[in-house]
Parts: structure tokens; C-alpha cells; sequence
């Protein structure tokens, strides 16, 4: 794929979308014809190449940034802004959009949970469109109860299936409804400038060619030095979220907005890049760096198990990495429901230690905050087992009464349902120890 | 090889040393020596209550008995995934140290050395026959490593039927689902297995971790062996087996 790959080479920049070929095309590939004569790679070694472009775009991430700047402004098509924080960012968006009508947001991480919120705020009406797509939507299967058993569809064949669907000429004149959209991109091209785009539905198309103003929101992290790498970045996102994404597919009727009944307007058509940083800056000298290799695909939610039950996901786009990145960002508390099974990190195509993070950025917030009683009183389950063992078979009975479930319930705060285990009489340590001295 | 250094884990040393004896046993029945140093819980409990300074002290004390006891010869044995995995990787991650590294890099889980074992031609396989039907739950601390070596080790004993393998959380996580905020979240979680369990109407439940089975057990009421009490069992069993 990356080698069939052709970067259309003109001097504006464009916007490129990429999207899940054919199922015809995913059905060849998977045929042995289609792997005979693909020179196709294996999963690790995609891992690998990712990484390696993350790992040195991290590092440059500066550079990248100020030389996606200087080619964009060539051209003179877009307004760049640069926003550290989402007031600012808001704050651009207020500058710009006076009377203007609704805002229409793609499913970006960084636009749902760094600046969603803050629209709300703000006073902003805005809609996801790509829940407006939803016109032949099986009502029958609203989503999948069980999606934990979904098959490892990035290992069916999909590798090398995501085709450039769309290549944009930004430069064209035309008229636009009357609302604004707000896009977070997959990736950008500081040699080229291109934008890049994963689409699953046909919204983000349909902004581009439709809103009078168009606000691409690129979080610095996404800006990567070359086309080719960016392309690799879009489609690996492809590859290892597209689970997420169906994870995900359910209606929304809260969100669907009908865009194509508004109106055009006779104003200018706007299109505005805004590099947003959002404290991404600051991670990099901390060990929180390896945030910024993520490129928002979203596998570590796959086979996260409190995913399904965790409420943060009505407010946010869920993913362990993205509750960390927030906690970061000091909007919300250390993710407490982190069972630190360690699935996340396998997922991960870049190999983040996310519950290694996940941890260290909870030990930091409790030796600012200080822990509470239950957490000191639970973190030794030895001493309580050291005990409950001297007691035996006291201990055992006693934590059985009712009463005494009620006591522990209030302290250190053991829920009166959950199962306990029974101490043993002796410990096998001290079996041992007889045993030996016994010969 | 002759010896093995053991981690029990608090589990097994506390709650139910039927696991711990079972691993002693097949270890004897196979010709090698258990040393079992001085040793404490392995800091995961701590990390996840986020206390650092417990951890560590814990954490460094067992690396440095371990590593004493292992006398960069033997190989260090581990019955429960999740000390298995504090001693693999997420340890040194905290409080790296040489003895930690060489620890990392010399842990085995039980049954992954009884596979090794077998690798080595050096597998005493002198197993009876258990007549018994049972659901392999592999633990998350394991499946994220990548081992299933118990279902490999369920194939070699006659009379065992895996009839199902739950690769789902059970939503225990140590203490996690005992607490009064976590109940609930951990009930919809361990609803998985429990209803795979009813479903398949096994016998019992073969897993590594004390805390899946004590979850798993809760609801459904039903037998949790460990691999090694499984194991000491087909040693100890005829041809024509026991029930």
C-alpha cells in the first residue's frame, strides 16, 4: 500500500482522506492470489515502522510544528493560529465566528475532550455529524452488547486496505452553508502541509466541502515531518482502531444535526489551522513523554474490561490513555477504576506503558493530595492477612457476621457482598520452615 | 538444574497453601529442590493504593532475597500471575536495580516451568487419569504475557476436558472488587465468566490467580484448582483414575 501510494504533488496544500477500502478489495487481499502478489507486512512490522516515526517525530516536535507553519503560510490560504490551552482556542473561535451557525465536529479525541467542553461553555452549539449517518442503520442491532468478543479484525486481512479516498484542493472557491466545522486531524505534513484525515463515515468530506468556515485543529504531536509518514501515521490509525470505532457504532439521536438544510452564505469561505498545544509541550521532559507517541487510534480501549462501565465515557471519548492525557491536563482525578490488567499496553501499536502511567500519575496526585484512610488501610493486605492468619479460625468466622460486614463496610470501606477468602491456619511459609527443620 | 527458588505470593501463603504444597510436591516428584527464601508481599497491592514508598521497600527486599537465593543459577518459580508480573516487568519499571533486571529476566510462572520442563525432556509425565470437565481461566497478568502453557499442561493429563477458555478480566484485580466503591463495576465485569460457567456446566474452574477464583467461586459456587493441585492430583492418581 505504501508503496502504491502516490502523494499528489502541487504546491497548495490539500486535504487527503483516507477510508477502509472496498470489502472486494479486503476480500482479495485476504485471497491467496492478493497475498502473492502484495508484498505485504506483518503486524509487528507495522508496529515497529510506527514507532520508529513516532519515536523521531516526538523528538522534533518543535521543528515540525514552526515548519508547518512557514509552509502554510506560503500559500496564504489558511489563518494560523496557535492556541496553548482550549481558552485560547475558544477564545480564536469566538474572534472568528461572530452570528455565525451551528459547529460541526468530527469524532476527534482532542476536539471531544480538550475542547468540547469548553464550546459547551461557551455557549457554542455543536453536533458530532457523523451520527447523522446513520440513515440505513440496522435498528435491530443497535450495537454490539458483547463487542469484547468482536474477532481481531486487524489480523483479517485489512492490513494493507485503507485507500485514499478524497484529495482536496483547498484553493477553490466556494460557496459554503452557514455553520462552522471543527475538525481534529489524524496527522499533518510539515514539508507539505497537507492534512490527513482517517474517515470512516462521509462527514468529515462533507464538512470540508460544505461549512463556510472550516477549523482544522491539528494538536501539535499530529504534525509529522513528511507526507509518507503521515500517511503510514493515518493509516495505522486505521488499522489498529478501526475495532474501537465499531466499538463505538451505535446512534446518537442528541447529536444529529441536519447541516445540508442550511443555508449558503455570500460570505468568503474561511478555512483556519489551529496548532493547539494543550499542554503537550510540558510532557515532553516528564515521564509522560511516551504520550505523545500515541496517535489517537484508540486500541487501547479494545480489550480494556471497565471500558463498558466506566462513566466517564458519556462525558468523553473513552480510552485508558485519553482518561491519563486529561488527568494531565488537570480536568478530571487519577483514573480510579484501572484494574492494571495490562491489556492496554498490549494493544498499544506504539508500545505505551500506559499502566505503568496510569500509576505514576496516581502516585503523583495522592503525595500532592494526600491518600484516604480506605487506600492506606488496604494497601497492605499482608499486615490484615498476617493477622486474620494469627486469629484463625476466629478471624474467619468473625468476618462473616453480618455486623461485622456492616463495621467493615464503614472501615476500611469493603463492600458487605464481596467475597472474601479464608484465612489459613497455618501459612506455608511456616509449613515449610517445620517441614525442613523436621528434615 | 536441581533447584527452584519459590515466590509464594501472599495468596497461597496465607489463604490457601494447598497450592503452594502442590507446587512442592510435582517439584519433588520431578527431581528438584524448592528453596523458599525469606520474602514479603511483592508491592503490587501498595502501587495500586499508590503507595510508592511501601512498594519499593517491599519490592527491593524480595529482589534482594531472591536474587541471594537464586545464586545466578537457579530459576525463580512463581505460583500467582500477578507477583509474576511485579517480578517480570512492572517493578522495575519503579525501582530498577541489577538484581531486578536479573530477576526479570529468570521468572517463570509454575506452569510455564512444568512446560519448560517438558521442553528439557525432563518432565516426569507419570500422570494418573482425572475424570473431569473444567473451564481454563486465564488471568489477565498471564494472557498479557502471552502464556497459556497451563491449557498445554491440561492436554498432557488423561481424563481432563477443557471445555471452554475465558480470556475475559473476571473483575476481581486483587482488592479492587472488594471495595465498597468498586462492587458494582466488578460485579458486571465477573458476569462474563460466571454465566460461561453455568453455560458449560463444568465441574470446576482451572486458574492461576487466587483472586479470579475467589471471584469466580463467589457467585457460581463452583471447585477452583490451581494447575499445581491439578497436577500433584494426576501424579497422585492411578491409571484408571479418581474422581
Amino acid at each position: 500500500m505504501i508503496q502504491t501510494f502516490m502523494i499528489v504533488n502541487r504546491s497548495a496544500p490539500r486535504v487527503l482522506i483516507f477510508e477502509p477500502s472496498s470489502q472486494e478489495k479486503r476480500k482479495y487481499f485476504a485471497s491467496i492470489y492478493g497475498r502473492k502478489k502484495c508484498s505485504r507486512k506483518t503486524l509487528s512490522e507495522i508496529k515497529e515502522e510506527l514507532r520508529g516515526i513516532r519515536v523521531k517525530n516526538r523528538k522534533e516536535m518543535d521543528k515540525n510544528v514552526e515548519k508547518f507553519k512557514k509552509t502554510l503560510s506560503m500559500h496564504g490560504l489558511f489563518k494560523i493560529h496557535m492556541a496553548p490551552d482550549p481558552e485560547s482556542l475558544i477564545k480564536i473561535l469566538k474572534e472568528n465566528t461572530t452570528g455565525r451557525g451551528p459547529i460541526s465536529l468530527n469524532k476527534s479525541n482532542v476536539v471531544l475532550n480538550e475542547i468540547r467542553p469548553y464550546l459547551k461553555k461557551a455557549g457554542f452549539r455543536s453536533y458530532i455529524r457523523y451520527f447523522s449517518e446513520f440513515e440505513n442503520f440496522n435498528s435491530q442491532k443497535k450495537f454490539f452488547t458483547d463487542y469484547w468478543m468482536l474477532p481481531g479484525l486487524h489480523e483479517k486481512n485489512i492490513l494493507e486496505t485503507f485507500d485514499l479516498e478524497a484529495s482536496i484542493d483547498l484553493s477553490k472557491d466556494g460557496k459554503g452553508r452557514d455553520y462552522i466545522s471543527l475538525l481534529g486531524v489524524n496527522a499533518a505534513s510539515a514539508e507539505s502541509g497537507n492534512i490527513f484525515f482517517l474517515q470512516h463515515m462521509s462527514n468529515i468530506k462533507k464538512d470540508i466541502e460544505e461549512a463556510s468556515i472550516i477549523f482544522f485543529i491539528v494538536s501539535t504531536e499530529k504534525v509529522l515531518e513528511n507526507d509518507l509518514e503521515a500517511k503510514i501515521q493515518v493509516s495505522s490509525t486505521g488499522i489498529f482502531g478501526l475495532e474501537s470505532v465499531i466499538l463505538d457504532l451505535k446512534p446518537k439521536e442528541e447529536e444529529v444535526f441536519d447541516f445540508k438544510s442550511l443555508p449558503f452564505t455570500d460570505k468568503k469561505r474561511e478555512i483556519h489551522v489551529i496548532i493547539f498545544d494543550n499542554g503537550r509541550n510540558g510532557l515532553l521532559s516528564t515521564p509522560f513523554s511516551d504520550l505523545l507517541l500515541c496517535i489517537d487510534c484508540r486500541a487501547c480501549a479494545r480489550q480494556c474490561p471497565v471500558g463498558q462501565y466506566v462513566p466517564q465515557v458519556k462525558e468523553f471519548v473513552y480510552s485508558p490513555k485519553n482518561l491519563l492525557l486529561l488527568q494531565l491536563q488537570g480536568r478530571i482525578g487519577p483514573f480510579e477504576l484501572c484494574l492494571h490488567c495490562g491489556r492496554c499496553e498490549v494493544e498499544c501499536p506504539v508500545g505505551i506503558p500506559i499502566p505503568e502511567l496510569l500509576w505514576r500519575a496516581k502516585i503523583d496526585y495522592y503525595e500532592k493530595k494526600g491518600r484516604s484512610i480506605t487506600k492506606i488501610a488496604l494497601d497492605d493486605p499482608e499486615l490484615l492477612a498476617k493477622i486474620g492468619v494469627f486469629f484463625s479460625p476466629l478471624s474467619n468466622w468473625v468476618t462473616r457476621i453480618p455486623f461485622v460486614r456492616l463495621l467493615m463496610w464503614l472501615f476500611p470501606g469493603i463492600h458487605f457482598k464481596a467475597p472474601l477468602p479464608s484465612f489459613s491456619r497455618q501459612t506455608f511459609r511456616d509449613w515449610y520452615r517445620r517441614r525442613k527443620k523436621n528434615g | 538444574m536441581d533447584k527452584v527458588v519459590y515466590f509464594t505470593g501472599c495468596f497461597s501463603n496465607y489463604y490457601d497453601p494447598e497450592i503452594s504444597k502442590a507446587f512442592l510436591w510435582v517439584m519433588e516428584k520431578n527431581g528438584i529442590d524448592v528453596i523458599v527464601p525469606d520474602q514479603a508481599c511483592c508491592g503490587m497491592p501498595m502501587m495500586a493504593n499508590a503507595n510508592l514508598k511501601g512498594a519499593k521497600k517491599n519490592f527491593q527486599k524480595i529482589v534482594r532475597s531472591l536474587f541471594e537465593a537464586s545464586e545466578k543459577i537457579y530459576p525463580i518459580v512463581t505460583t500467582c500471575p500477578s507477583c509474576n508480573i511485579m517480578l517480570k516487568n512492572e517493578g522495575k519499571a519503579f525501582f530498577p536495580s541489577e538484581e531486578a533486571n536479573y530477576i526479570s529476566e529468570r521468572v517463570f510462572d509454575s506452569s510455564q516451568f512444568i512446560m519448560y520442563l517438558d521442553s528439557q525432556k525432563r518432565l516426569n509425565k507419570d500422570f494418573g487419569r482425572i475424570e473431569i470437565r473444567v473451564l481454563y481461566h486465564n488471568p489477565c497478568h498471564l494472557k498479557v504475557q502471552n502464556m497459556e502453557d497451563t491449557l498445554k499442561l491440561l492436554k498432557m493429563i488423561p481424563g481432563i476436558h477443557v471445555l471452554g477458555i475465558n480470556r475475559d478480566c473476571c473483575g476481581m484485580a486483587g482488592s479492587f472488587g472488594m471495595k465498597r466503591g468498586n462492587y458494582s463495576f466488578s460485579y458486571l465485569i465477573g458476569s462474563k465468566v460466571w454465566r460461561m460457567v453455568e453455560e458449560l456446566k463444568v465441574d470446576a474452574v482451572v486458574t492461576e490467580c487466587g483472586g479470579c477464583g475467589l471471584q469466580i467461586s463467589s457467585k457460581n459456587k463452583i471447585r477452583i484448582y490451581h494447575p499445581m493441585v491439578l497436577l500433584k492430583m494426576a501424579y497422585s492418581a492411578t491409571p484408571s483414575g479418581v474422581h
